[in-house]
């Protein structure tokens, strides 16, 4: 066990992009964990979508040794935090197993919308928060400007924040040297009983479910009866020790210390993220306050395809929920896919990449329904209910009225993007709320708008107007009353439950006309002729036709073509496994995507 | 039953719809060319039959390309001087050669007669001038009518011609005109009648991509009305393609349709060869005639990749190339290649197709009709899957 007050336990918290992930690597390899390499790829972005996307989707933690001048051997245990708004939950949980934060901010960019948002939660923790400038390399870095951005927009001093360069490597040593210094070793005692928190899981093919933990008080050791004291089961330990993009084994883990522990946990649903782990023996009294379960906004319902079971899927969604606590889901029955999840996500990214996750990572292709908001839908009877899926809208002669949920937008964007901003609100139901300048060139915006024009590819319009200049945060604010309708899409007179969505009346046409045209394209042509519609209850607003397949042929197969033709075949084959049956129209896996996209 | 298949891939011009390995002859020596290239497939043919202990079963060879009739007379003959070192004339009961119109002069037939060949596909494409030239061909109406004249002079009676149909812009009338034409010389007892396919990777993909050429496919139409026609003349539709007066279907293709052994020589040529009765290993050539120089010259067989087949692909192979005939496919034949349940899935997809009128079944054989030749990738897709 290490001696407590050498420990220091941190995240690095930033906007997006600002260089997290690439410090975590430095530090590594002063730590001696990882060897120097110039890869571009962060070496804690060890997930498959995050090395696709270039960007961090989960929290990661590692564990290292670093001598310091003062003589002294510290065991530093970071947290690579994501920056994107959809994975803000990663954020939290991972503050709530240290003691200080580095804030790093882009010499190029200044203070940004996330930049703000993470240093409250760090705030809120009661954290020690060590500004850090990064990227002072590139010849547009603006060292004093961002210094003073932190001091106005924050509130904390900076003329101490420490200088780096992440990428080249500058000031590293001299970061490590302000983290031992600065940021307090951990309280707690480890002759108290254990408390000990599950800050994030996953699951690993060998070792089965493994938690990873940060002990507050007491001391923990293989062979222990340790119980979950949110779900109250009791479980031995058989492994626990230290991450560092391996696993190192150790005796035991003291108070103070973070680390990972390995039970005989058989069933992936006895344990939650945020639980409180004790020793069953000598049990602490209160567990941890663990965590507010965060607020998914966008809902839509998967379904396994043509060649998948609900079952496999059933039994993934468990081992995805592991390493992502913030997904939550539950069955559901559609006519026309069948079952399937009803899942909410923390927005539209986050559910991009937990469909791409479950299709890389776990093997399993599925498709998905329209994601949407949660809408509140009041009855004449008095009755609410909330809607989060168009299937669970009820009979329109019941209800008095619809909400739709808004979202307080802040932007914040340099002063000559103004006008293209406004510009694009215009389409968004967005109504200006307050706008300040927070420094000489730069605005900050306030909008309400619905969400749902928020979380459908807001962000990346907006990116777009501003040649990535604007950054922008939302927060929920509440419901108000909006003329929402069902939209229903029907192939050949049947409803594909499946593609329904709700979207408000001016844009149904619209919205109607678009997705039916998309759908006519992707649909292959069959033997028989297929209609596409779209309805607003028994009104049909658009129409496409599909006709029949005229010729499916190949003229010519002799001896030269056989292996190709059989080939082509097989591939086909393939391509069927990502179909799904509505009636006996084959409908490709992309219609469904195409069509998320169309809110867009 | 064997085939031996002879692959020659030049042509004077690549026809813009033409996606097969030809190797454009422009700025080359082409006499050196063509001798180089038919020591070469003597020296396969060696190489090839070195391994072969039985060689009474081949009873066809085909020479196609490409064009063979472009290398000229005296390479041919070495060509099949070579083959019958090891296979006897009098063995075979067909050999075919594919001959261009503008190729087929009175001096060439008569020496390919003498040589032996029994069987010539012409590669006449169509009657109409405006066709022939959508096709950018070099052929014309008055070039295909003298080849064959030339033909029927030195007494060829087994003459394929092929012919295109739904050529854009082509009308109808057009297409049936040709086959007037044509069938006037009563010596052509086989018609190939491909529906035009534009292939990825051809200019005419290119063409129809840019809206340069419009392509708005009357397929069916005239896919029928050819139907009628010929049949109508006597003819038996018995492939997807081909027409034949009874008895003249062509022996070397059937077997690639009964799923018989053939070799494949030459640059890019395919063959299929089984060993004991279970394994079957389908190989194609190298594409290019440098590798196929340098394979050869090293001793070893040109080959590019070689594959054995699994149960599943033999079957998916069966229902393919089954269903592109008039026999169809044999239903005990199926039972061989699959277990009971997978067999009765077959079944009730088979039995839905035969209600829908795209499948009959007659003595336990699944036969395709005219409307499910149309739709023939379909049929295969849902049937093996
Ligand atoms: N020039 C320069 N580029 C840097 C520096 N630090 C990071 N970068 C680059 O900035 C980009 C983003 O770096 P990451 O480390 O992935 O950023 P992040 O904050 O982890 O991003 P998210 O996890 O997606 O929020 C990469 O292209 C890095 O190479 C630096 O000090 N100098
Ligand atoms: S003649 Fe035949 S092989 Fe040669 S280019 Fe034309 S279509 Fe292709
Ligand atoms: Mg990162």
């Amino acid at each position: 066990m290490f001696d407590k007050s050498r420990i220091r336990n941190f995240s690095i918290i930033a906007h997006i992009d600002h260089g997290k992930s690439t410090l975590a690597d430095r530090l590594l390899e002063v730590g001696g964990v990882k060897e120097k390499s110039d890869s571009d790829t962060p070496a804690l972005d060890f997930m498959p979508v995050e090395r696709e996307h270039g960007i961090t989707v989960k929290a990661q933690s590692a564990t290292f040794e670093y001598r310091s001048k003062d003589g002294n051997t510290y065991l530093l245990n970071l947290i690579d935090t994501p920056g994107h708004i959809d994975f803000n939950y990663e954020v939290r949980r991972a503050l709530k197993a240290c003691e200080g934060v580095i804030l790093l901010v882009d010499a190029t960019q200044g203070v940004q919308a996330q930049t703000i948002t993470n240093f409250l939660l760090a705030m809120e923790e009661g954290l020690e928060i060590l500004p850090v400038i990064n990227k002072i390399d590139l010849p547009n870095a603006n060292i004093e400007a961002t210094k003073e951005e932190i001091e106005k927009e924050l509130g904390i001093p900076a003329d101490d924040a420490i200088l780096i360069s992440a990428k080249n490597g500058t000031g590293i040593e001299e970061l490590v040297e302000a983290i031992i210094a600065r940021i307090p070793p951990p309280k707690g005692d480890v002759n108290l009983p254990l408390k000990a928190l599950v800050f994030d899981s996953f699951y690993d093919n060998y070792k089965g479910v493994v938690a990873k933990i940060r002990v507050f008080d007491g001391v923990v050791k293989p062979g222990d009866e340790i119980l979950f004291m949110g779900g109250q089961k009791k479980y031995k330990v058989e492994e626990l020790g230290y991450m560092a993009l391996k696993f190192i084994k150790k005796e035991e883990l003291g108070a103070g210390e973070v680390g990972y522990l390995i039970g005989n946990i058989k069933s992936i649903s006895d344990f939650t993220v945020g639980d409180t782990i004790t020793l069953s023996s000598n049990p602490t009294k209160e567990p941890l306050p663990g965590y507010r379960e965060p607020k998914p906004m966008v809902f839509a319902c998967i379904f396994p395809t043509e060649n998948q079971d609900f079952n496999d899927l059933k039994e993934v969604m468990m081992k995805l929920k592991l390493t992502d606590a913030s997904i939550v889901f539950e069955p559901v029955n559609s006519i026309s896919l069948g079952m399937g999840f009803k899942c909410g996500f923390l927005g539209l990214l986050h559910m991009q990449i937990v469909m791409e996750r479950l299709e890389t990572e776990f093997g399993v292709s599925v498709i998905s329904t329209i994601p949407t908001v949660k809408y509140k839908v009041n009855l004449k009877n008095g009755e609410v209910v909330y809607v989060e899926n168009p299937l669970e809208m009820p009979d329109p002669t019941k209800i008095d009225s619809i909400e739709e949920p808004y979202a307080l937008v802040t932007i914040i964007v340099p002063e000559t993007y103004i006008g293209d901003v406004m510009e694009l609100m215009q389409n968004k139901r967005a109504i200006q709320k307050s706008m300040s300048y927070i420094d000489s060139k730069r605005v900050e915006i306030k909008y309400e708008m619905p969400l749902s024009e928020v979380i459908y590819g807001f962000f990346d319009n907006l990116k777009s107007a501003t040649s990535g200049y604007a950054s922008m945060d939302y927060e929920f604010i509440g419901y108000r009353e909006s003329d929402i309708v069902k939209l229903d899409i029907l192939v050949n007179g049947k409803p594909v439950d499946a593609l329904s969505f709700l979207v408000h009346r001016d844009q149904a046409v619209y919205k109607g006309r678009e997705l039916v045209r998309k759908l006519q394209k992707l649909i292959p042509r069959h033997l028989f002729p297929i209609a596409i519609q779209a309805a607003i209850g028994s009104k049909v607003i658009a129409r496409e036709d599909i006709a029949p397949l005229r010729k499916d042929v190949t003229a010519k197969c002799y001896g030269g073509d056989v292996t190709r033709k059989r080939k082509l075949l097989e591939k086909q084959k393939e391509g069927k496994k990502k179909l799904k049956m509505i009636g006996n129209v084959s409908i490709p896996q992309e219609a469904f995507v195409e069509v998320m996209k169309i809110n867009q | 039953m064997k085939g031996i298949y002879i692959h020659i891939p030049f042509c004077s011009k690549k026809c813009i719809y033409c996606d097969f390995t030809v190797f454009d002859t422009n700025n080359r020596f082409l006499e050196e060319l063509f001798k180089e290239y038919t020591d070469l497939v003597c020296v396969e043919i060696d190489l090839r039959f070195q391994e072969i202990l039985n060689n009474k079963d081949f009873k066809t060879l085909y020479i196609g390309g490409g064009t063979p009739s472009f290398i000229g007379v005296e390479n041919l003959l070495r060509i099949l001087d070579k083959i019958f070192l090891y296979v006897p004339f009098s063995q075979f009961e067909e050999i075919t050669i594919e001959a261009n119109p503008e190729d087929v002069s009175l001096d060439f037939v008569k020496r390919i007669k003498e040589m032996g060949i029994s069987r010539v596909s012409l590669g006449i494409q169509s009657m109409s001038e405006k066709a022939l030239e959508k096709l950018s061909r070099r052929n014309t109406p008055q070039i295909n009518r003298t080849a064959l004249e030339n033909l029927a002079n030195v007494g060829f009676d087994n003459i394929n011609v092929d012919l295109i149909f739904d050529v854009p812009q082509v009308p109808l009338e057009d297409v049936i005109n040709s086959l007037d034409v044509v069938l006037q010389y009563n010596v052509v007892k086989h018609v190939s009648a491909y529906g035009l396919t534009v292939e990825e990777f051809t200019p005419l993909k290119l063409f129809v991509d840019r809206g340069i050429i419009k392509y708005g496919s009357s397929f069916e139409e005239q896919f029928i009305a050819i139907h009628e026609y010929l049949t109508s003349r006597g003819f038996r539709h018995y492939e997807i393609s081909n027409y034949a007066i009874p008895g003249y279907e062509s022996k070397h293709n059937l077997l690639y349709w009964r799923r018989q052994e053939y070799l494949g020589i030459g640059v890019s040529a395919c063959g299929f060869v089984r060993r004991g009765d279970s394994s079957e290993k389908r190989y194609q050539n190298v594409l290019s005639i440098n590798a196929y120089r340098d394979m050869l010259f090293r001793g070893e067989l040109p080959v590019r990749y070689e594959e054995f087949l699994t149960r599943n692909e033999a079957f998916d192979e069966l229902v393919m190339l089954g269903l592109r005939t008039s026999e169809g496919i044999d239903l005990e034949q199926v039972r061989t290649f699959v277990d009971d349940e997978r067999y009765n899935i077959f079944l009730a997809k088979a039995n839905n197709f035969i209600s829908q009128g795209f499948l009959e079944l007659c003595d336990r054989k699944l036969i395709p009709t005219l409307k499910g030749w149309i739709i023939h990738n379909s049929l295969v897709f849902e049937l093996t899957s």
